[in-house]
C-alpha cells in the first residue's frame, strides 16, 4: 500500500485533542468584495461530536457563506476554524461538504456512479485512479441511497430528489467526520426526506457530526438536537420548536 | 484505389496529412472540453488574437508560430485574469481584449502594406507545411493530451462542481488557467493547418459532432479525434482533386459531418417517438 500519493494540499492525521470540539469557529470574518461590509464579523460556532445541529435564518442572512468558508470554498477574511482541536489546513479532509444544487452543471456528461466515485478523491489525490477498495465503498453507498438501478444513468437524467441522493451519497463517500449540508431538502419528496433523516440520525449515532443550513421549520424539534438562528451576521441558539408561523418557501440561491 | 494512394507519393501531401491529423486529434480531444465548459468563444478569441503575434513578427523577422504563441497565451491569460472571481463576466472580456488585439493586428498589417505574404496565415496553408513545423506540432499534441489524460478526473470534476473541486483542495482556477493555456497552444498548431479564421472549427466542430454521438466524455474524445481525422483526410483529397484551399476543405468535411450527425440524431429520435404508443 505504500505508493506515492500527491494529495491535492498537504494534510495529515492529527490526534483529536482531548475535549475539543469537533468543530471550531472562531472570530470569523467574511465578505464577497472587498468594499462591501462584511457578511458577518467575529462568528464564533462550537459544535460538539455525534451532535445534529440545524442552521436557520433567512434568505441572504448568509446560512450558506458560513458552511462554505468552513468548507474552504470561500476565503476567510480573518478568523479560525478548528477541527478536533487542530487548524482546519492539516485536516480539511475530516470536513464533507453537500452543496446546494443549484451549483452543478447538471447537463455534464458524468454518470451518477462517477459522480459518486468524486467523493473518494479527496484521498487519491492527484495521478490516482479510484482502486477496487473505493468501487466497493462506491457501490455500497449507492445502494444505501437506492441508487443502484439509476448508476449508469446520466446526472442530468435524474430527478430533483434523486440528484440530491447524489449529492449525499458523494458528501458519504468522503468518509469523513464533520458534513456540512446545505440546504438537503430543498426540492426533495418526502421519501428522500425520510432517508436523510434516517441517514443523519445513523451518521450522529456513529459519532459524526451534522451542521445542516435548512429553511424547513416543520420538524425541527424531531430532526436536530440543537438549531442555532443567523440573522444580521448574529448567530444566536434557539429552541427547536416548531414554528407557529411558517414563512412562504423560495428557492434560496445565495 | 489509385485515386486514393496517388496523392501521397508527394513528399508535402504527407507532411500535410501528418500535420493535420496531429492538429485534429489534439484540438478535437481538447475541444471536448470547449464545448463542455462553453470556451468556444475564447478558443476564437485566441485564434484572432494570435494575428498581432503573428504580424509582429513577421515584422520583425522573428519566427511566426514564436509570435503567435506570445499573443496567444496573452490572450489567454489576460482573459482569465480579467474574469477572475466574476469581477467582470468572461464573455465581456473576452469580447474586449479579442477586438482590441484585432485591431492592432489589423493596423500592424497596414503597416506592412503586404496583405499576400500574410493570407496563408489568415487562412492556413497546411501544404506548405515545413517538417519544423510538423516537429513543433508533434511537441503541442503530446503536451496537450498529456496533460488532457494526466489530470483528466480534477478537470472533469471541476467542470460541472468548481466548488466541491475547492472544497477538497483542488486548485481550481490554476486548472482553469491549464486549459487555457492548453488551448492557446492548440490554436497556435491549428493556425498552421487551417488560418486564424477557421482555426475555432477544429477546436468546435469535431467535438460538438461527437457529443451529439455519444454522452460520455471518454467516448467524446475517441471519437471527436477520429472525426477529425476523417475531416483531415478527406479534406485534403478534396483539395488536391478539386483544386480548392486545403484549410477550408478540412473544415467544410467536418461540418458535413456535423450535419450528417444532426441529421443521424433526429432520425433516431423520431424512430424512438414512433415505438412509443
Amino acid at each position: 500500500m505504500n505508493r506515492w500519493t500527491f494529495p491535492y494540499k498537504q494534510h495529515r492525521h492529527a490526534p483529536t485533542v482531548p475535549g475539543a470540539p469537533a468543530l471550531e469557529v472562531r472570530n470569523l470574518c467574511v465578505r464577497y468584495a472587498r468594499h462591501q461590509p462584511p457578511v458577518f464579523e467575529n462568528l464564533c460556532l462550537a459544535l460538539f461530536r455525534g451532535t445534529r445541529v440545524a442552521l436557520t435564518g433567512p434568505n441572504g442572512a448568509g446560512k450558506s457563506t458560513l458552511l462554505k468558508a468552513i468548507a474552504g470554498i470561500i476565503d476567510a477574511e480573518g478568523g479560525s476554524v478548528e477541527l478536533f482541536g487542530s487548524p482546519k489546513g492539516s485536516c480539511h479532509h475530516r470536513v464533507a461538504y453537500l452543496a446546494q444544487k443549484a451549483a452543478i452543471d447538471w447537463r455534464f456528461p458524468v454518470t451518477v456512479r462517477q459522480f459518486v466515485t468524486a467523493g473518494r478523491y479527496v484521498h487519491l489525490g492527484w495521478l490516482r485512479r479510484p482502486r477496487e477498495s473505493d468501487r466497493k465503498m462506491v457501490q455500497s453507498v449507492l445502494e444505501r441511497l437506492g441508487l443502484t438501478a439509476l448508476a449508469d444513468r446520466r446526472i442530468g437524467e435524474l430527478s430533483g430528489g434523486q440528484q440530491q441522493r447524489c449529492l449525499v451519497a458523494r458528501a458519504l463517500c468522503q468518509e469523513s467526520e464533520i458534513y456540512l449540508l446545505d440546504e438537503p431538502l430543498s426540492g426533495v419528496d418526502s421519501a428522500t426526506r425520510e432517508v436523510l433523516a434516517a441517514l443523519t440520525r445513523e451518521l450522529t449515532a456513529t459519532g459524526r457530526t451534522v451542521l445542516t443550513a435548512t429553511h424547513h421549520h416543520d420538524r425541527l424539534a424531531a430532526e436536530f438536537d440543537e438549531v442555532l438562528h443567523l440573522q444580521h451576521g448574529l448567530l444566536t441558539p434557539s429552541v427547536p420548536e416548531p414554528l407557529t408561523v411558517v414563512a412562504p418557501e423560495v428557492p434560496c440561491t445565495t | 484505389m489509385y485515386y486514393l494512394i496517388h496523392p501521397f507519393h508527394y513528399h508535402f501531401m504527407l507532411t500535410a496529412l501528418l500535420a493535420a491529423s496531429l492538429v485534429g486529434i489534439t484540438c478535437a480531444t481538447l475541444g471536448v472540453y470547449v464545448v463542455l465548459r462553453r470556451m468556444a468563444f475564447i478558443g476564437d478569441a485566441i485564434a484572432h488574437t494570435s494575428l498581432p503575434g503573428l504580424v509582429g513578427a513577421y515584422l520583425l523577422g522573428f519566427n511566426l508560430l514564436a509570435g503567435a504563441l506570445v499573443a496567444g497565451l496573452a490572450t489567454a491569460l489576460g482573459i482569465g485574469w480579467l474574469s477572475r472571481r466574476e469581477s467582470l463576466r468572461e464573455d465581456t472580456a473576452i469580447g474586449i481584449v479579442f477586438t482590441g488585439m484585432f485591431a492592432v493586428g489589423i493596423v500592424l498589417i497596414g503597416i506592412t502594406r503586404s496583405f499576400r505574404d500574410l493570407s496563408h496565415i489568415l487562412f492556413g496553408n497546411v501544404l506548405g507545411v515545413s517538417f519544423t513545423d510538423v516537429g513543433l506540432i508533434a511537441i503541442v499534441a503530446v503536451v496537450t493530451l498529456g496533460a488532457l489524460a494526466l489530470a483528466h478526473k480534477e478537470l472533469e470534476l471541476t467542470s460541472y462542481d468548481p466548488d466541491y473541486g475547492r472544497h477538497i483542495g483542488i486548485p481550481v482556477d490554476r486548472l482553469r488557467y491549464l486549459l487555457l493555456i492548453l488551448l492557446a497552444l492548440a490554436v497556435i498548431a491549428a493556425i498552421q493547418a487551417v488560418g486564424v479564421i477557421l482555426t475555432s472549427a477544429m477546436l468546435v466542430t469535431p467535438a460538438a459532432t461527437a457529443s451529439l454521438l455519444t454522452r460520455r466524455i471518454n467516448r467524446m474524445m475517441v471519437a471527436g479525434a477520429g472525426i477529425a481525422s476523417i475531416a483531415c483526410l478527406t479534406g485534403l483529397y478534396g483539395s488536391f482533386y478539386l483544386d480548392i484551399p486545403s484549410g477550408a476543405a478540412i473544415v467544410l468535411v467536418a461540418t458535413l459531418l456535423f450535419v450528417a450527425a444532426s441529421v443521424w440524431q433526429a432520425l433516431r429520435r423520431v424512430a424512438a417517438q414512433r415505438r412509443l404508443p
